[in-house]
């Protein structure tokens, strides 16, 4: 009995906690479904995701497939060699939406396929470069004007100097030409931007009221940092994910276009370094804009949520 | 009233607190002395327990910092404050956390200090948290309940989980109050507690802080630059000035019998409500100088209605004032020649020394025919010998030579308050720093108009 009447107890604090929080979550959604642009990259991402997680439910074939012979091990007659890369294509001999590609692949079965790969790399470098860059303008906003800030900043200015492209095709030439590295590498110089912007941030927050009266009250710094800047700085921090991730996805492309990313791999930008390669960018636009559009979508998507969270969570904007 | 024999909680001894110690790159290359800001300068005081204590002064005079001080926000570059007998600049971890728990501060603007992501209950919360006060999440929000009523936000379930930007300015400082005494303070400083706030609701929360004096058994330093707040609430004051306490002792006393010129100065300038009344304007001169680079002696000598001439001035008080006030103008660059001649009209000497001897007063304390540019100086009872040096500082003015004129006034005219730093003295019930009341010989001197 008198368990059940404690769980019950539990249970009652924790909706009493809990209840504020869930409500002030719904005031939130219907902040972010007022703005329209929002809303729609959030569709996009959502649609990108379900592509990422279940290609299978979305695509008519996987990349194995290749046009007229399917999935035997089987030659392509001449005749049907020369008709690839083959228009958008509806029923006999083959299905392919968007066409396909030189080889045979359907487009639009590899851009579903390749939305798991572009979504890794923008998220896994946006949070990368803002799990470093976040923290670091943290502390170096914090103890601004000190050997730690002075520190932090002489090593940003150092990374600053660090040539984009050259430094990635170094990068590659050392560790080998795979997607993990072009993420380090997209992390290692986009944390920058975070860091320089945070620490502007924290800088001018540490100086408000509100930091002094917690100092009164006995807060360490570690609780000052982390309880009372951070939730300050997290909504400019999700901006700049948003732009990272963008950012990354489009760095991805163009290091494939230019041969730098992992050529097994499938990716947009990896689509159109082969629209490239076998020289078909004036010819075939069905195999050209579809990855183009796409990396242009789940930018601005990242770019939309972005600029609609900041609007949620900036609790002087109603 | 707080007994005069109450144990003393806090004791101020000597501190200064100067900003900009560090020299910039430039000053360093250049070789110059770092110049820093004297924003409190060698303050000692005592603040009884129960008692409320009033800092009062001009802006930029220090209030702020001084209180930042007391509550251990800022390190004093001088000197000790001990609370309840231990010194807060020495602190072990464990005494650190009791003194955070006894000393509380309310700041000034209640728009900033509360953090704007934090729920009412989460803010009030914080200290119970940091102090670990309370033994469950029941307990913690039962307690900010009773607090937040106390302050008279009730009922308190209505205001919990609201943001600061939902509430009033009036319920902010109150919810700003409640988070300084969820943790049961003995010890409060409260930075202009309610300039912010709209007029209508000061006479409110003002009564509040002293129920809850009562109530909590609290002391007070109240910080203010509103000296009818500081009557109202106040056992005792403190006046300062460019960081320095020119006189502190029982409100009443120092509000119906300033000692200080300076503390004079002061109530003169409050505005008199009565529009019959005839209003007693301030007797100053001038603007606050520049902290980094105070007045030597007494730091309100050059604006001091009441500057004591030196043992061998034969003119009157008033004649030694206005010469250091010229001299003052021509060692600061202040007197411009062209505009004095300007003014007057003619080119002469005396167009200069007219301009440079006249006091930029309200009317009621100038000379007949005198506006704040040009004095007659023969109405002045100036002595030969001194209207012989301002007129030759005057023709080198008038030659275009600036530096010869400062050369031949500097060292000359000299009072013991540009001289010597005044001394605390206890004057009857207060002590003031004013060489005014060092002597009683002095104090017949330099009362005004008596000698000549």
């Amino acid at each position: 009995m008198s368990t059940q009447s404690e769980s019950g107890f539990e249970l009652d604090t924790l909706r009493e906690r809990w209840g504020p929080r869930i409500e002030r979550f719904k005031r939130g959604w219907d902040r972010y479904t007022t703005h329209k642009m929002g809303v729609a990259g959030l569709a996009i991402l959502v649609l990108f995701t379900l592509w990422a997680l279940f290609p299978d439910v979305f695509a008519p074939h996987t990349p194995e497939w290749k046009a007229y012979i399917g999935y035997e091990n089987t030659r392509m007659s001449p005749e049907e060699v020369n008709s690839l890369p083959h228009p958008p294509a509806f029923g006999d001999p083959f299905f392919a939406p968007l066409g396909t590609n030189a080889s045979g692949q359907g487009i639009y079965s590899m851009l579903v396929y390749a939305a798991g790969s572009a979504l890794y790399i923008g998220l896994a470098a946006g949070l990368l470069s803002s799990l470093v860059g976040v923290p670091l303008g943290l502390i170096s906003g914090f103890y601004g004007d000190t050997w730690i800030d002075e520190t932090i900043q002489r090593i940003v200015d150092v990374m600053y100097g660090l040539p984009f492209l050259p430094f990635l095709i170094v990068l590659v030439a050392i560790r080998g030409v795979n997607t993990t590295n072009i993420i380090l590498g997209i992390a290692v110089t986009s944390w920058l931007n975070n860091c320089i912007l945070i620490r502007g941030e924290t800088l001018s927050l540490k100086e408000r009221a509100y930091i002094e009266s917690a100092q009164v009250a006995g807060a360490s710094d570690t609780r000052i940092v982390f309880r009372h800047i951070l939730p300050n700085v997290l909504p400019l921090a999700f901006v700049f994910l948003a732009q990272d991730a963008a950012a990354a996805i489009l760095a991805q492309a163009s290091l494939a276009y230019l041969g730098l990313a992992d050529f097994t791999a499938n990716s947009w930008g990896l689509m159109i370094q082969n629209v490239q390669a076998h020289n078909y960018i004036y010819n075939a636009p069905w195999w050209l804009i579809p990855p183009g559009l796409a990396i242009t979508a789940i930018a601005a998507a990242f770019y939309f949520i972005g600029f609609s969270m900041e609007d949620v969570t900036n609790p002087q904007k109603e | 009233m707080a007994s005069d024999h109450a144990e003393p909680l806090v004791e101020v001894k000597g501190v200064s607190k100067l900003f900009d110690l560090t020299q910039g790159v430039t000053d360093r290359l250049l070789g110059r002395e770092a110049n820093p800001v004297r924003a409190v300068d060698d303050v000692s005081f005592t603040i009884n327990e129960g008692d409320i204590m009033g800092i009062a002064g001009e802006s930029g005079c220090g209030k702020t910092t001084l209180g930042k001080l007391l509550v251990r926000l800022y390190e004093p570059t001088h000197g000790t404050i001990e609370f309840d007998g231990m010194d807060i600049g020495a602190l072990t971890n464990e005494r650190e956390r009791e003194f955070r728990k006894r000393v509380q501060m309310i700041f000034q603007d209640p728009f900033e200090s509360l953090n704007p992501r934090m729920t009412v209950f989460q803010s009030v919360m914080e200290p119970l948290k940091i102090n670990d006060i309370g033994d469950s999440y029941h307990d913690r929000r039962d307690r900010v309940k009773e607090v937040l009523e106390d302050v008279g936000l009730a009922p308190a379930d209505a205001y919990l989980d609201e943001f600061p930007k939902e509430l009033s300015g009036g319920e902010r400082q109150r919810v700003a109050i409640a988070r300084a005494l969820v943790v049961n303070p003995d010890f409060i400083v409260c930075d202009e507690p309610v300039s912010m706030l709209d007029v209508s609701i000061r006479a409110g929360v003002l009564n509040l802080m002293q129920d809850l004096q009562d109530e909590y058994g609290l002391t007070y330093v109240f910080i203010s630059h509103d000296l009818s707040l500081i009557r109202y609430m106040c056992d005792r004051t403190a006046i300062m000035y460019l960081g320095d306490i020119v006189e502190q002792g029982p409100t009443d006393d120092v509000v119906m019998d300033p000692k200080h010129p300076y503390t004079e100065a002061l109530f003169d300038a409050v505005p008199e409500i009565d529009p019959e009344a005839e209003r007693h304007r301030a007797n100053v001169t001038g603007e606050v100088p520049d902290p980094r680079n105070p007045p030597s002696g007494c730091r309100f000598h050059p604006r001091c209605s009441n500057v004591i001439p030196p043992e061998n001035w034969t003119g009157s008080q008033d004649a030694f004032r206005r010469t250091i006030q010229f001299k003052r103008r021509v060692l600061t660059d202040d007197l411009d020649p062209e505009e004095a001649l300007e003014n007057a009209g003619r080119d002469s000497v005396d167009a200069i020394l007219e301009r440079g001897l006249a006091l930029d007063l309200p009317e009621e304390h100038s000379l007949a025919g005198e506006d704040s540019h040009a004095v007659d100086p023969s109405a002045i009872d100036l002595p030969s010998d001194a209207e012989r040096t301002l007129r030759r500082a005057a023709e080198q003015m008038l030659d275009d030579d600036p530096d010869a004129a400062a050369a031949e006034l500097d060292g000359e005219f000299v009072s013991i308050c540009e001289r010597e730093h005044p001394e605390m003295r206890e004057t009857g019930t207060r002590v003031t720093a004013c060489h005014l009341y060092e002597t009683e010989e002095r104090d017949a001197v330099a009362a005004p108009g008596s000698s000549d």
